[in-house]
């Protein structure tokens, strides 16, 4: 054991939280768009659009990995498109390139509890708001949603957390670089790898007290939803 | 304007609906929609505020239309307002904005908000949520709110089925006030026949999907059982109140006097339903024509339906008398004859109706 090293690898917790803070404030006002068509569409594919959006549920994060690395290279429409609009950026190995990983990743944990949410609200009162002179949207601004907010909070909780562990994806996209693409969960990667089993011990302790306290908030949510 | 509905549209296991109706929108008046459950009374109005669509048929104002074909204008663009059967307030919202969800920013800044809840007799609750409201204060919310953007035309689906009765009655009494004071003429849906009597201006009977009857209440009723497992009928006239003594009404029919029982409270109006098996016959008056509820009367038809008999009279009004065939003929009663009908009083079911209606 090393008495000079950190009790934890801290820039590595500072990019996750970073990171997932990000992938969430972006969530949600992408999420909120996709909910709709999702909760209350009648439009055909709809069930393609649902199995597409639900995918990263059950693929392999690595294979995700492999397709976003795939498209993100600087060769690739994405990468050079980005690399004009940033003046010279990549999405491989950066911070950027992490970040829309991550949200698409999350997406399907986003919009779950608030898609669930949306359809359980009393349909009168959509209809109500309707004959009161409010489309389509304001319906939904309005009132779906302000009374959905217990599966909005459970979602943005639910991508938070999983953005703060994600692995596979990250891993692939964003590499292993120190203070940049290194999150706490490849962290915790190589601390076993370097038989560092102290620090490992710590990473694994924190990641686990986080994600219990995150699903313990999201089911206390759900027991208060009225019905 | 007029709006002219004529759709159609069928559920997987419900009765075809195929109605045809037309509402003036120019006068203040309350057309009651009046059938048994499961007729199509409900999707009728979902149909006219567009929260349905008809499988065909068309619905038009004034000739633009709402309805035709695959054009619809969606309900959020023909202001018609719906006040559903339990509120259906929004949870989330207070009873102040909740009155003011349907009107643009600048009116709701306005006093409309304000009045409507002066009128409703809710001042002082502007801020409660709905959860904290009795089913009755609920109601009178729901009904501001439906009337606070002045919609063309207001719907109302069994507004008082989730009341218990007082409050019914005392929300029903201050119904007609509200829809008059803007002038908004209304299409309500009811099973209940004292509900229909005592509100409506004009009604339309439904069943099994369509409308097969239209007039004023008291005509629409006439001659219509009075409960499903009876067999007798009833006749409903309008009279007017000239007296009161120890519980007994007493009423003038045209120029006739009938005596009932006073259901209580201040009206000058009322619709009498008197059931026809509460009507006998007599071929010569014991009594003096002065007795309480004996009337001079003229046969106009006799319909023999088995071992009873329905007598249809004239006495000043239409009157219905449910006897056994086989009295019928012990009287040698025939079409054209004069005889004396007496009505007992308990027969009478007396419905306070508003001065205007």
């Amino acid at each position: 054991m090393n008495p000079a090293a950190p009790w934890m690898d801290w820039s590595a917790a500072a990019l996750s939280v970073r990171l997932a803070l990000s992938a969430v404030a972006l969530l949600v006002p992408l999420g909120i768009a996709l909910a709709w068509p999702l909760a209350y569409g009648r439009f055909r594919g709809k069930e393609v659009l649902e199995a597409a959006l639900l995918m990263p549920l059950v693929l392999p994060p690595t294979v995700l990995g492999f397709y976003l690395l795939q498209s993100f290279g600087p060769r690739s429409p994405l990468g050079q498109a980005w690399g004009f609009v940033t003046g010279g950026g990549t999405l491989v190995f950066s911070f950027s390139g992490l970040l829309i990983a991550t949200l698409l990743i999350n997406l399907p944990f986003f919009l779950q509890p608030l898609v669930a949410s949306l359809g359980s609200v009393d349909r009168r009162l959509l209809e109500a708001s309707s004959t009161l002179g409010h489309g389509r949207i304001s319906t939904y601004l309005r009132v779906a949603l302000p009374l959905s907010w217990r599966g909005l909070l459970a979602g943005a909780i639910l991508a938070f957390a999983h953005g703060m562990g994600e692995f596979g994806v990250v891993l692939m996209v964003g590499g292993n670089l120190p203070g940049r693409t290194r999150t706490l969960s490849i962290a915790l990667f190589d601390q076993v790898q370097a038989f560092d089993m102290e620090a490992a011990h710590h990473t694994a302790f924190a990641l686990l007290s986080f994600a219990f306290l995150v699903l313990l908030s999201t089911a206390w949510l759900r027991a208060r939803e009225p019905r | 304007m007029k709006l002219t509905v004529d759709v159609q549209r069928q559920f997987a296991n419900g009765p075809l609906i195929q109605a045809a109706l037309e509402v003036d929108l120019d006068h203040f008046g309350i057309t009651m929609l009046f059938g048994p459950s499961g007729c199509g009374k409900t999707t009728l109005l979902r149909l006219i505020s567009g929260l349905e669509r008809p499988d065909g048929g068309q619905i038009s104002l004034d000739g633009t239309a709402w309805f035709r074909g695959s054009r619809e204008l969606p309900a959020h663009r023909r202001r018609v307002g719906y006040v559903f059967q339990e509120g259906a307030l929004f949870p989330h919202l207070s009873v102040a904005t909740n009155i003011a969800f349907g009107l643009g920013r600048d009116t709701a800044q306005s006093g409309r908000v304000a009045e409507l809840i002066r009128r409703v007799g809710l001042a002082g609750l502007e801020h409660r949520r709905p959860g904290e409201l009795s089913g009755g204060q609920k109601q009178r919310v729901a009904l501001a709110r439906a009337l606070a953007p002045k919609p063309r035309l207001v719907l109302l689906d069994e507004p008082f089925a989730s009341l218990d009765r007082p409050a019914a009655e005392q929300l029903r009494h201050e119904l007609r006030a509200m829809l008059k004071a803007d002038g908004i003429p209304a299409l309500l849906v009811t099973h209940d026949r004292a509900e229909a009597l005592s509100l409506g201006d004009r009604m339309l009977r439904m069943e099994a999907g369509r409308i097969v009857e239209e007039g004023r209440p008291e005509d629409v009723l006439t001659g219509l059982a009075a409960e499903l497992d009876n067999s007798g009928t009833e006749s409903v006239v309008r009279a007017r109140v000239v007296g009161r003594r120890e519980g007994l009404l007493c009423l003038e029919v045209g120029s006739v006097l009938l005596f009932a029982p006073d259901p209580g409270g201040d009206f000058s109006q009322a619709r009498l339903c008197i059931r026809s098996e509460g009507v006998a016959l007599e071929r010569l008056d014991t009594q003096p024509m002065s007795a309480r509820n004996h009337l001079s009367a003229r046969i106009v038809e006799l319909d023999v339906r088995g071992a009873l008999t329905r007598v249809r009279l004239d006495c000043g009004f239409p009157l219905e008398s449910l006897v056994t065939t086989w009295a019928c003929r012990d009287l040698n009663l025939c079409v054209g004859d004069s005889i004396t009908a007496l009505v007992k009083a308990t027969a009478i079911q007396v419905i306070p109706v508003d001065e205007d209606a």
